[in-house]
């Protein structure tokens, strides 16, 4: 059973790897567009900076700090973004016909999606250690234990992963999955705190962003980063973020199973 | 216009018939979403405060105007791209770019019958879109109309230029994904979407105002939240045409090339 | 052993009654059909478009449930146990989907035989042999956009021979593919199944195709079965021993014509007549044996340049049969 999943997992990431990460083109565009971005928000500021509020977010954030808050809020965005992008692009295999084949093997269906999902941790690593790295050199006042950055990538790795095999399975379901790239993707920028403090939402905001792991994540990561936290200091954050991939993993299992049938049942396989 | 209006029939159709929620709910959802986030930026974080460069760059202090001006040109011109410009790919990619090259199309005049399905389809949206900003504080405060329309009118020229370049590229590159989103990025950055430009770096903005974008913006806001005539923005609606018309010319004499490459260039 | 008994499957359409008015729609694709297919035997399954053939294969690979009607392979429920299915079978389909065209030949059939679980070392061993017999050896590290259509087909067989299957599903397999690959496909195929023993339902327009191969036929139409059998009775049944006897004269008088309508009414057969170049070019269609009393007829009242008699096939016997139907 485990031979049959790892097999699986191993097929599509490099199949997935090959098919879409095929030149270099790729990479330098992984790093151009969440500069670009990132940016973007940083200057979305700029109309409030030396407003009588902006004390506000410097109290949030800590002072001086709001373009670290900004580049570490979008270097998860953009991580939990790539993983997102492939299982939106897996909808492209009813397009060529090639799901149909897939469905039609043994394969472990988890297996297959969590390949895909692994696909994108190439590229999202190297984004990743471009950005931390500029992070690092850039913010001297940076409280980064050092043995803590492993807890970091996979604060936001394994959450990233479970989100995008979610959304993946929820593609299954629909010829639609525009929709629903839309419907989870803008709230999570929004809610997320990618570039809005968690805390400054309104209570009714902080439920929609909790239920985002990016969310989690973030917090987790600008502590990290930021205000040098331990293990201790990020606990309750980080229980909140096992929890969530662990029911993230319980329902796409679930929703996997549901939505071959419902394709078996329909016919719709074929169909886009 | 045979080929144009065949190109909108057939673009309608499969909208309607495959897509009939996500053709309208998708581009509303971003759309909301966009302008939600700027209100949260403004009225949560900053408690409605804007700084004084802002008021003197933007001659207006009601950001949320400025912001959800912003997206819904925004929303245009991405829409516009995601149609017009991977037409060609679009054909591609779902094997029907052959029936269409061997029948007498004329090419412009099927991205024409593309544009013109999606500006009736994306004015729909962006209808409802406005509809749904006007809670978060989109005021008309002082309009010209006919500056608005005029505006409009030769912005969707440029956004067709632009898109056929890019479909161009695309086509070249075979790929949409890296492409578009490297576009969308840059306009996203550059154009004053979501802030004057006067806040980047002297040189972002000499690229700024190469994008006509940055011109609709520019136009558009001073048209309907300071209510410009076309008189007193003439120089910059002059800029806007003549870039309009270049970025059509070059748009269409890329295309007159790509296109003999495209039966070579299948697949993605 | 495949076996289905009243295998049915129904889709439902929304038909649009106005602007935002739906009506749904029970489409009946397949009807009640019941088949065997043994292994080391080729079944063949014909039929107009429509008439619910790819449905039915689809059903049998587990790709659509049925919605009524009983199926099993070697004894597993086609619904129940269709991943254990999943293991012995695969489908071959005509076509230039269903590869990716990004990877090469060789990268194309290692992603499916990991999918499969393969072994590595018979993974490798055996992408080899099926890239030597599909003839795609040479262009295997080649991405497939850079193929040609034949090229694109060949490797779809050997994709779906990757896990050595027990019973292969066919659809127009030699789509597209020119005389000589073609030719190695059919027997390719006879040998998979008479010396490796495989179950192959196969589908194809080309008559010629299925008479050579099938041992045995289902014909469907509108999603039901209409007839079954080898070719070689379902020729002899629907087709009804129609021989055509072509005859070419140099010249057709009215007297002939006369003696002619006579002569067919009696045999209660039925002629056309061509005239060009010419020659008059007649075409006789008759269950009786007629050529002696024929070649007299038409020798006496004009110069007979050329007479052909032509012993029915299967293309014949199933436009026959789908006339009727």
């Amino acid at each position: 059973m485990a031979g049959k999943v790892f097999n699986s997992i191993l097929a599509e990431a490099v199949k997935q790897y090959k098919s879409n990460y095929h030149s270099r083109m790729v990479y330098y565009s992984m790093l151009f567009w969440p500069i670009l971005q990132l940016f973007a928000s940083y200057y979305s500021y700029k109309p409030f900076e030396n407003s009588k509020a902006s004390n506000v977010i410097s109290a949030l954030v800590g002072k001086d700090k709001v373009f670290a808050f900004v580049i570490f809020g979008y270097m998860g965005y953009m991580f939990f973004g790539s993983f997102i992008q492939s299982a939106w692009r897996f909808s492209y295999e009813r397009v060529s016909g090639t799901l149909e084949l897939i469905y039609i093997t043994p394969a472990s269906r988890i297996g297959i999606m969590l390949g895909n999902a692994l696909s994108s941790l190439l590229v999202s690593a190297w984004m990743f250690t471009v950005f931390c790295a500029g992070a690092l050199i850039f913010f001297t006042d940076l409280k980064l234990k050092i043995y803590m950055l492993p807890v970091a990538i996979l604060c936001l790795t394994i959450p990233a992963i479970c989100w995008g095999v979610f959304l993946n399975t929820l593609f299954m379901f629909t010829r639609d999955s525009g929709l629903l790239f839309e419907v989870f993707q803008a709230p999570m920028e929004i809610f997320g705190g990618a570039k809005i403090p968690y805390q400054a939402f309104p209570f009714w905001g902080k439920l929609i962003g909790g239920i985002f792991p990016l969310t989690w994540s973030l917090i987790i990561i600008r502590k990290i980063f930021m205000n040098g936290a331990t293990i201790l200091n990020i606990k309750s954050e980080l229980l909140v973020l096992i929890l969530f991939c662990i029911l993230l993993s319980i329902l796409s299992k679930y929703l996997l199973v549901k939505a071959e049938k419902y394709a078996r049942k329909t016919g719709n396989i074929a169909m886009f | 216009m045979n080929s144009v209006l065949a190109t909108m029939k057939r673009n309608f159709i499969s909208q309607i018939r495959a897509y009939p929620i996500g053709f309208f709910m998708g581009n509303i959802t971003t759309c909301f979403f966009i302008v939600m986030g700027s209100f949260f930026v403004y009225s949560i974080v900053f408690e409605k405060n804007v700084s004084a460069d802002f008021i003197a760059y933007s001659n207006t202090s009601d950001y949320m105007s400025y912001v959800i001006l912003g997206s819904l040109i925004y929303m245009f011109v991405v829409r516009t791209f995601l149609n017009v410009s991977r037409s060609f790919i679009t054909e591609m990619r779902e094997g029907t770019i052959d029936s269409l090259l061997i029948a007498p199309l004329n090419h412009i005049g099927y991205l024409c019958g593309n544009m013109l399905e999606q500006i009736i389809t994306t004015t729909m949206e962006v209808f409802v879109a406005l509809i749904i900003s006007l809670p978060f504080g989109l005021k008309f405060q002082s309009v010209n109309i006919t500056s608005a329309l005029v505006c409009i009118i030769i912005s969707l020229l440029s956004f067709f230029g632009m898109s056929v370049i890019l479909c161009g590229v695309m086509v070249y590159l075979r790929d949409t994904y890296i492409s578009q989103n490297t576009v969308f990025a840059i306009i996203n950055l550059l154009c004053g979407i979501a802030f004057p430009i006067q806040y980047l770096p002297k040189w972002a903005q000499n690229i700024s105002n190469l994008i006509p974008v940055t011109y609709s913006l520019k136009i558009m806001r001073n048209s309907v939240l300071s209510g410009m005539s076309i008189f007193n923005q003439r120089q910059d609606f002059i800029i806007l045409l003549l870039q309009g018309v270049c970025y059509c010319i070059i748009g269409i004499l890329l295309l007159k090339i790509i296109i003999k490459k495209v039966p070579e260039r299948q697949f993605i | 052993m495949i076996t289905v008994e009243g295998l049915k499957k129904n889709y439902k359409i929304n038909v649009k009654k106005g602007i935002f008015k739906r009506e749904q729609q029970i489409n009946e694709a397949v009807k009640g059909i019941d088949m065997q297919i043994k292994p080391g035997e080729i079944v063949g399954l014909l039929g107009l478009n429509g008439a619910g053939k790819t449905t039915t294969i689809k059903m049998l690979s587990t790709l659509i449930e049925p919605d009524g009607g009983k199926g099993d392979i070697d004894g597993m429920d086609l619904i129940k146990n269709a991943f254990e299915i999943k293991k012995i079978i695969n489908m071959i389909a005509g076509g230039e989907r269903m590869i990716y065209w990004r990877l090469t030949a060789k990268e194309n059939l290692e992603y499916f035989g990991k999918l499969y679980n393969l072994p590595k070392k018979l993974l490798k061993n055996r992408i080899d042999e099926l890239l030597s017999f599909v003839g795609l050896t040479e262009k295997m590290n080649v991405p497939v956009e850079q193929y040609s259509k034949g090229m694109k087909q060949r490797l779809q067989i050997a994709r779906g021979l990757i896990n050595d299957p027990k019973y292969i599903f066919m659809d127009e397999p030699t789509l597209g593919l020119d005389a000589p690959i073609a030719r190695e496909v059919r027997k390719y195929t006879k040998k998979l199944a008479r010396e490796n023993g495989k179950g192959i339902l196969l589908t194809s327009h080309y008559m010629n195709e299925i008479e050579e191969l099938c041992d045995y036929v289902y014909i469907i139409d509108k999603g039901r079965k209409v007839m079954e059998g080898s070719p070689r009775d379902v020729i002899s049944i629907a087709a009804k021993n129609t021989n055509k006897y072509i005859i070419r004269l140099e010249s057709f008088s009215d007297k002939l014509k006369n003696n002619l309508d006579d002569f067919i009414k009696s045999v209660s057969s039925e002629y056309k007549i061509d005239n060009f170049d010419n020659a008059y070019d007649i075409e006789i269609s008759s269950n009786k044996d007629i050529q002696s009393e024929l070649i007299t007829l038409l020798s006496a009242n004009a110069k007979v340049l050329s007479f052909k008699v032509q012993e029915p096939n299967l293309e014949d016997a199933i436009i026959k049969l789908l006339e009727v139907s």
